[in-house]
């Protein structure tokens, strides 16, 4: 098995890179342009005070978004730029891991070795997961030394509860996407299919938070659930947040090893 | 105790019916090939011998353990090699070498392989010729020399003498004991290597027979070109037939021995002769009861497996066993 874990992460280890490098590329961005949106803090709070409580709410603008690095990083970072290049990762790593060695043909070399595709399964899976933290403490953690480049002053302990949501919140999607990666043999329809689950989670958060009358909607939504205002800004996880992602993470994991397990692999 | 044994083995997608009852054993140190035209069931026995895919309904056991069940103990004897070897675009021979190597976590036999075979295990796979890529999914299946070799239209688009050093390496394995399990449409594959046979059609097993009562069952096409005068008459005769006239020549039937066929043209002043082996299809419609036989026959001369022979070619004739 560790020998697929090990052999996965070559194989992909330019990927991760490059992701990290276009998260940490982003990160420097928005860290570098703080100090001058600082300056204009309180023009901007004037004009967020203006806007509807369900837009601001949808986008997760805070009071504080203009005037410390955390709210600042939740708002412009961790509210769409790092959701969107990890769901990419996860969902495009997930496609490659399983679906697409089905699809390459690949997966016969697997199958006809003396292992179960149950340890297949976790070898791909963990091998993922290492990619992901890797990812994670890079995309997250990177902006530490960043700050102290450019002076700003901020609260490390703040980080480390963004690390641990973006963490499980990641942990969620990505057992969703290898189940879907164990149940189809097309990439297309893993990346169809768990790209459009988390789309319409998204669209679900923002109707809840424009609309009373949809409010309930938000429960469906991950985008409730993974709020960086609260973990940058407050230092808080809500514990729903942990029941929800890990709850998901572990059902998905199960039902995808026991389907891919007993499926037919037909190339 | 077989090598493999198949039991009433059920496999339907839906309402297709790829595998219907099938049943059939491989005797240790045994050279099987499983003979079918495309469609007919091959595929999907194979799938469902290395646990691919799950039967429907029916047994299969390897070296009596449950191919399914048990399918991780089972694969540690097993070698598999599939017509369209398909692996890891980005690495070289040498890396899924490794790779098994360590995966396994033991030693192979895959140098001396990479020497008879002249492998370069440096050239990435996605660089490799049809031919090396078939090269390098033979050495894999044979690397850890298993005792049970299960072969998918092994030399399928392959060039002839690549085609023979595959044989060779089988004989080899053979000669070791390892049985084999070989699926093809190439009959005379097949006669090359096979000691028994397994024919299926639409996912029945229709036959199994030694390769003697095979070859005893051949039937050839001739269409034979006169300078002169001929007697379509002359060539009814038992063991050959005339399914066709032409305006200098004819087209024959010939079932079993062909010297009958050459002794009799002997007595004529002969243009052109081109003899072409029955295709697998022919066989299973001449022998089981199919329809349609006049319409495979003219076809026939479209496959590549036909014999042009020439005026110089019979004047050897008399020296011809009979």
């Amino acid at each position: 098995m560790l020998t697929i874990f090990w052999r996965t992460i070559k194989d992909r280890r330019n990927v991760l890179i490059i992701y990290v490098l276009v998260s940490v590329g982003v990160l420097w961005m928005y860290i570098g342009l703080f100090p001058s949106f600082k300056e204009q803090a309180t023009n901007l709070e004037q004009l967020i005070k203006n806007y509807p409580e369900g837009f601001l709410k949808a986008f997760n603008f805070d009071i504080k978004s203009f005037t410390t690095i955390e709210g600042f990083l939740a708002t412009e970072q961790f509210s769409f730029m790092w959701p969107m290049l990890t769901l990419f990762m996860l969902i495009g790593y997930a496609g490659y891991a399983l679906t697409g060695e089905v699809e390459k043909g690949t997966i016969e070399l697997m199958l006809s070795q003396p292992f179960s595709r149950a340890k297949l399964f976790f070898a791909k899976y963990l091998a993922g997961l290492k990619m992901f933290s890797i990812y994670v403490i890079f995309s997250v953690l990177a902006a530490v030394p960043l700050c102290l480049a450019y002076n700003v002053s901020f609260h490390s302990k703040n980080f480390l509860t963004m690390t641990v949501l973006a963490f499980i919140f990641g942990l969620a999607v990505y057992s969703i996407a290898m189940f879907f990666s164990s149940i189809f043999s097309d990439k297309g329809k893993v990346f169809f299919t768990s790209g459009g689950i988390l789309v319409v989670m998204y669209i679900l958060n923002i109707l809840a938070s424009i609309k009373d009358s949809l409010s309930n909607l938000k429960y469906a939504s991950f985008f409730y659930y993974f709020n960086p205002s609260k973990a940058l800004v407050y230092n808080q996880i809500d514990h729903w947040s942990y029941l929800v992602f890990l709850l998901t993470a572990l059902i998905f994991t199960i039902l995808g090893v026991i389907i891919f397990s007993r499926r037919d692999v037909t190339t | 105790m077989p090598a493999i044994e198949v039991q009433n083995l059920k496999k339907y997608f839906g309402k297709i019916h790829a595998l219907d009852d099938v049943s059939f054993s491989v005797d240790e140190g045994e050279v099987f090939g499983f003979l079918g035209p495309n469609g007919a069931g091959k595929t999907t026995t194979i799938r469902c011998l290395m646990n691919f895919i799950k039967p429907t309904s029916g047994d299969i056991k390897i070296f009596g353990l449950d191919a399914q069940k048990k399918s991780t103990i089972v694969k540690n004897h097993l070698g598999y090699l599939s017509g369209d070897v398909r692996l890891y675009d980005n690495w070289t021979g040498r890396d899924h070498i490794l790779f098994l190597e360590k995966l396994r976590k033991k030693r192979s036999i895959a140098r001396d392989l990479i020497v008879k075979l002249n492998f370069d295990p440096h050239i990435k796979f996605k660089n490799l010729s049809s031919g090396n890529k078939q090269k390098l999914g033979l050495i894999l299946a044979l690397m850890f020399e298993p005792k049970l070799m299960i072969m998918d239209e092994p030399t399928l688009g392959l060039d002839p003498l690549l085609q023979n050093a595959i044989y060779k390496i089988l004989d080899e394995l053979k000669k070791k004991g390892s049985t084999i399990f070989i699926s093809s449409h190439n009959l005379i594959e097949v006669e090359r290597i096979c000691d028994r046979v397994g024919i299926i059609k639409d996912g029945k097993i229709v036959a199994i027979e030694s390769i003697e009562s095979l070859i005893e069952k051949r039937i050839h096409t001739a269409r034979v070109r006169f300078n002169g005068q001929f007697s379509k008459d002359a060539f009814n005769i038992d063991g050959m037939e005339v399914q066709q006239e032409l305006s200098d020549g004819l087209i024959l039937g010939i079932h079993g021995n062909i010297n009958l066929l050459i002794k009799k043209l002997s007595e004529y002043d002969i243009k052109e002769l081109e003899i072409s082996h029955a295709s697998l299809e022919e066989i299973f419609l001449e022998y089981y009861g199919g329809v349609g036989r006049s319409a495979q026959k003219q076809n026939k001369f479209e496959e590549d497996k036909s014999v042009l022979i020439t005026q110089n070619d019979l004047n050897e004739v008399p020296k011809l066993k009979e």
